[in-house]
């Protein structure tokens, strides 16, 4: 009965702000768009799936996709290679450090998402930090900005932590007998890596990965900013359709259709696991 | 099988991470049949230990935990399945090759570590406190197995525990550490029977350790008196009596008398303890060979006896 009493504000603020949300912009999603005020016809009065007829006809929204699929995944990637050593070094480090080296990782959280993201302008613009770097050792211009390598690189500074966090969380916990016991058995330091920690340290990847992937499929400011105009990704068509076209029966198809299309690796990952 | 035995903090451990190339020697060589390893990483070490949690990698099957070092060695697949098959049997546990380390009991585990091991025939297994985490009757049966393995492979063991009965059990050779420094090094036998140190002598079990001197007239106890004792160098000295050499009655060429303070039923043996007139508590341990003990009642007068050659001579 007290479990029952406890759970009660958790469900009830799982059914008013995340179940109910995406009920609405589903139910949304079915109606169609019409000049006034709210800009859409009544919902579940007369259900259409004629906007997802529009999503797979219209090449544009499919190549939203897959420049947001490229983006999230090239971003996932550089987070993971960069991520790791840092999580590991984290992890290895003297246990009074810790704490402090973790406070550094999430430090840029303190300053707003916006300012940071801005910055990266002025690092990658034509003639910025980054061109005057390396000028100075004679390589460049690179001409990054308003890129897929900005975007890219603009994900991948702006998520680094949500990679960091969970393969610290799985690294810290790791047993250091079961890496002395490879390196007993005649295991170099390289493979000991690939056979005991790596393998080991699988779940934090994934969690890294998911946490990393699945915000940047949907990113909106990073794109705004550092992608040219031809950088359109979801987070940018769903903007149009918002707040440029107002259709926003379309624009809901599209964020459900998003939706489904992330939540369906992962609830066949959980099936899997479970 | 060399057991390394020392109370907790005494080095035991350090020594051999050291020999498993763990640890950073700064002082001294490492050597191996001749050859010195002293700088070697560990995995380039003939030598292979067992971890006192067996450090079994729980994300791989039993066969694959046994053939790491095997496929580390670049042995072929069909060697590596023939010998891991092999090493199951010589362990007792042929069935559980499929199994992953979390489906085993703590005795199987300890058995698998030891066949993982043992896999790249290693010129010294090392085993840091094999059996402390096992309960007492499985704690018996794996000692068993352990010398039997041992026999059966001709690998040297150098097994590392706290336990004193169990050293003695299972050793060939002793050496019992005491503040990072071997106090003694011999069989069990030479360690029981004639401790180099009065640190030895109580380590290696309850003994009864007076203050004495040895003069002209031989072993003087302080508060007993002139003893029957095997010939010492002159000076002060300490003399162990371990409990279960001494008797109750007039059996013995030293016999004095005491008062029994307490007296207790302890299953293979009663065990009283005896104050003498002098000062000093005797404890002895009376073997029940057969029928049951029953304790004597405090307050009793008794003798205590033993022979010369139950004392043991401490200069140090």
């Amino acid at each position: 009965m007290n479990r029952f009493w406890v759970l009660v504000p958790v469900w009830a603020w799982l059914l008013l702000f995340v179940a109910a949300p995406v009920v609405i912009v589903a139910a949304l999603s079915f109606s169609a768009s019409v000049p006034g005020v709210p800009p859409y016809t009544p919902l579940l009065h007369n259900p259409d799936p004629a906007n997802y007829a529009v999503l797979v006809a219209d090449f544009y929204y499919g190549s939203a996709a897959l420049q947001s699929f490229i983006l999230a995944l090239s971003a996932s990637v550089l987070c993971l290679l960069i991520g790791y050593p840092m999580a590991l070094a984290i992890a290895r480090a003297p246990e009074r450090w810790r704490s402090l080296l973790l406070l550094l990782v999430m430090l840029p959280f303190w300053t707003g998402f916006l300012l940071r993201v801005t910055a990266w302008i002025g690092l990658l613009r034509d003639g910025g930090w980054l061109d005057a770097a390396l000028a100075l050792v004679g390589a460049g211009p690179l001409h990054l900005l308003y890129t897929r390598w900005a975007m890219a690189i603009g994900v991948t500074y702006a998520y680094l932590p949500f990679m960091i966090l969970p393969l610290y969380a799985r690294l810290s916990k790791r047993d250091p007998a079961l890496e002395e016991a490879a390196a007993d058995l005649g295991a170099g330091p390289w493979t000991v890596f690939r056979t005991v920690v790596w393998p080991l340290s699988w779940p934090g990847v994934v969690a890294g990965l998911a946490l990393v992937f699945i915000p940047a499929m949907g990113e909106y400011v990073i794109p705004e900013l550092l992608g040219g105009p031809g950088a359109q990704t979801l987070g940018r068509a769903l903007w149009n359709e918002f707040f440029a076209n107002r259709d926003w029966p379309m624009a809901a198809a599209l964020a459900t259709a998003l939706l489904a299309a992330l939540l369906a690796p992962l609830l066949w990952s959980q099936r899997r696991a479970g | 099988m060399f057991v390394l035995l020392g109370g907790s903090g005494s080095g035991k451990t350090t020594l051999l991470r050291a020999l498993g190339g763990f640890v950073p020697v700064s002082a001294g060589r490492i050597t191996l049949g001749g050859q010195d390893i002293t700088h070697l990483p560990p995995h380039r070490r003939p030598v292979n230990t067992t971890f006192q949690s067996y450090a079994l990698f729980p994300h791989m099957s039993v066969a694959d935990n046994i053939g790491f070092g095997l496929r580390r060695q670049g042995v072929a697949q069909a060697e590596i399945d023939r010998r891991v098959t092999a090493l199951l049997a010589l362990v007792r546990l042929p069935e559980v090759g499929r199994r992953r380390p979390d489906a085993l009991s703590g005795g199987q585990r300890q058995r698998i570590a030891l066949a993982r091991a043992l896999a790249p025939r290693p010129r010294l297994l090392l085993l840091d406190e094999p059996l402390s985490a096992l309960d007492r009757n499985l704690r018996e049966q794996t000692r068993q197995e352990l010398l039997r393995v041992q026999a059966e492979t001709g690998t040297t063991f150098v097994l590392v525990t706290h336990d004193q009965d169990e050293a003695l059990a299972i050793a060939t050779r002793i050496g019992l550490l005491h503040q990072g420094r071997l106090a003694q090094v011999g069989t069990p036998a030479e360690i029981y029977e004639r401790p180099a140190t009065r640190y030895v002598a109580e380590f290696m079990g309850a003994a009864n350790i007076l203050p004495a001197m040895s003069g002209a007239g031989g072993v003087v106890l302080d508060g007993i008196g002139p003893v029957y004792a095997p010939a010492a160098p002159p000076g002060p000295l300490h003399v162990a009596l371990r409990p279960e050499r001494l008797a109750l009655g007039r059996g013995g060429a030293n016999v004095v008398s005491g008062v029994v303070e307490r007296s207790a039923y302890r299953g293979a043996a009663l065990e009283h303890a005896v104050r003498l007139p002098g000062g000093p508590v005797l404890l002895v341990s009376q073997p029940l060979v057969a029928g049951l003990g029953t304790p004597v009642p405090a307050g009793s007068a008794v003798d205590v006896s033993w022979p010369a050659e139950a004392c043991i001579l401490l200069m140090s």
